[in-house]
C-alpha cells in the first residue's frame, strides 16, 4: 500500500470519526442542542427542534459512512454542505458579536472563541475537499464496468 | 459513477439518519418542543434571560426549603412569607442597570408573578420579569 493511500485512509477515518464524535456528543441531549441553535437567532423553535433531532444523527451516519468507506462520495458531499452551513452560522454570530456556546460539540462550550471554531471548520472543510478530489481521481482510474452480456 | 449515483448515496444517507431522528422526536426523554408556549404578561423566556447575562438579578420566589435544595446561580430568595426579612438583600443587589427575573417552581405556581407584581408596585422597578416555566424549565436548559 502506498504512503499516500495510507495517509488518505487516515484522513478519511479521522474526519469520519470526528463527525461521529460530534454527533454522539449531541445526540444524548437534543433539548440542549436546540437551545444552542436558538442562541444563534437564525431560526425559530420548530426549525431548531427539527435540526437538534436530525443533525446529530446525520453527522453520525455520514461520519460512519465516510470512516468505513461505504457511500463515501455521498458522505463527503453531505458533510461538506453541513460544515459550510455551520461555518456561515458561526461567522454570522461572530459578526453580530454574539457570546454563545457554538454547539459544535456538546462538551465544547467555549464562549468567546468563535473565531477559533471558524478556523477549525475551515480546516475540516479543506480535509473534506481533499477527500472529494481523491474520490474523483479514484473513480477516474477505476476500470470501466464490463458491459452486461 | 455519475451524478445519479451520488444523488442516490446522499438520499440513502439522509433517510438512514431520519429514522433514529424520528424515534428521538417521539421518545427521547430530553426531546425539544416544536412549539414554544406563548409568553404570558410580564414573562420572559429562559433563553432571553440567559442572553442578558450578568445584568440579571435573579430572585427566587419559592419557599426557603426549595431554595436550599437548588437555585439559579447568584439568585436571592424573596418570598411573600418572608418579604420584610429578605427584601433588604434584594434592594442592596439592585441598581438601575439590573433586570430582575423572578421565578418559582414551574408554570403551575403563582408566587413568581405575585413577587414580581409587588416589586413593580412597591419598588417602582420597571424591568421586572417572570421566568417562563420557572425553575423546572431552567433546569432542563442546564447542561
Amino acid at each position: 500500500m502506498k504512503l499516500s493511500a495510507v495517509l488518505f485512509l487516515l484522513l478519511r477515518v479521522g474526519v469520519g470519526g470526528l463527525f461521529v464524535w460530534a454527533g454522539v456528543s449531541k445526540v444524548g441531549d437534543p433539548f440542549r442542542f436546540s437551545q444552542q441553535i436558538l442562541n444563534y437567532h437564525l431560526v425559530d423553535q420548530p426549525v431548531a427542534a427539527s435540526m437538534a433531532l436530525y443533525l446529530p444523527w446525520l453527522e453520525i451516519v455520514c461520519g460512519l459512512s465516510l470512516a468505513v468507506g461505504r457511500w463515501r462520495r455521498g458522505a463527503v458531499a453531505v458533510l461538506s454542505v453541513l460544515i459550510v452551513i455551520f461555518t456561515l452560522a458561526l461567522l454570522s454570530a461572530w459578526w453580530r458579536r454574539l457570546d454563545l456556546d457554538c454547539g459544535c460539540f456538546a462538551a465544547g462550550g467555549t464562549p468567546g472563541s468563535l473565531g477559533w471554531r471558524v478556523l477549525q471548520d475551515l480546516l475540516i472543510l479543506a480535509a473534506l475537499v481533499t477527500l472529494a478530489v481523491r474520490n474523483r481521481m479514484l473513480a477516474r482510474l477505476a476500470p470501466p464496468a464490463a458491459p452486461a452480456s | 459513477m455519475g451524478l445519479r449515483s451520488l444523488s442516490k448515496e446522499i438520499c440513502l444517507l439522509c433517510l438512514l439518519a431520519l429514522l433514529p431522528a424520528v424515534a428521538a422526536a417521539l421518545w427521547h426523554p430530553r426531546r425539544p418542543a416544536f412549539v414554544t408556549p406563548p409568553l404570558g404578561p410580564g414573562e420572559v423566556h429562559g433563553r432571553t434571560a440567559r442572553m442578558w447575562g450578568p445584568r440579571v438579578l435573579w430572585v427566587d420566589a419559592r419557599a426557603g426549603r426549595e431554595f436550599d435544595k437548588g437555585h439559579v446561580r447568584g439568585a436571592l430568595p424573596l418570598s411573600e412569607d418572608q418579604w420584610d426579612q429578605q427584601l433588604k438583600a434584594v434592594i442592596e443587589a439592585w441598581d438601575e442597570s439590573r433586570i430582575v427575573v423572578v421565578y418559582c417552581a414551574s408554570d403551575l405556581c403563582r408566587s413568581a408573578h405575585d413577587v414580581a407584581d409587588r416589586l413593580r408596585r412597591e419598588m417602582q422597578w420597571n424591568d421586572v420579569y417572570v421566568l417562563q416555566g420557572g425553575w423546572a424549565q431552567w433546569q432542563r436548559m442546564l447542561p
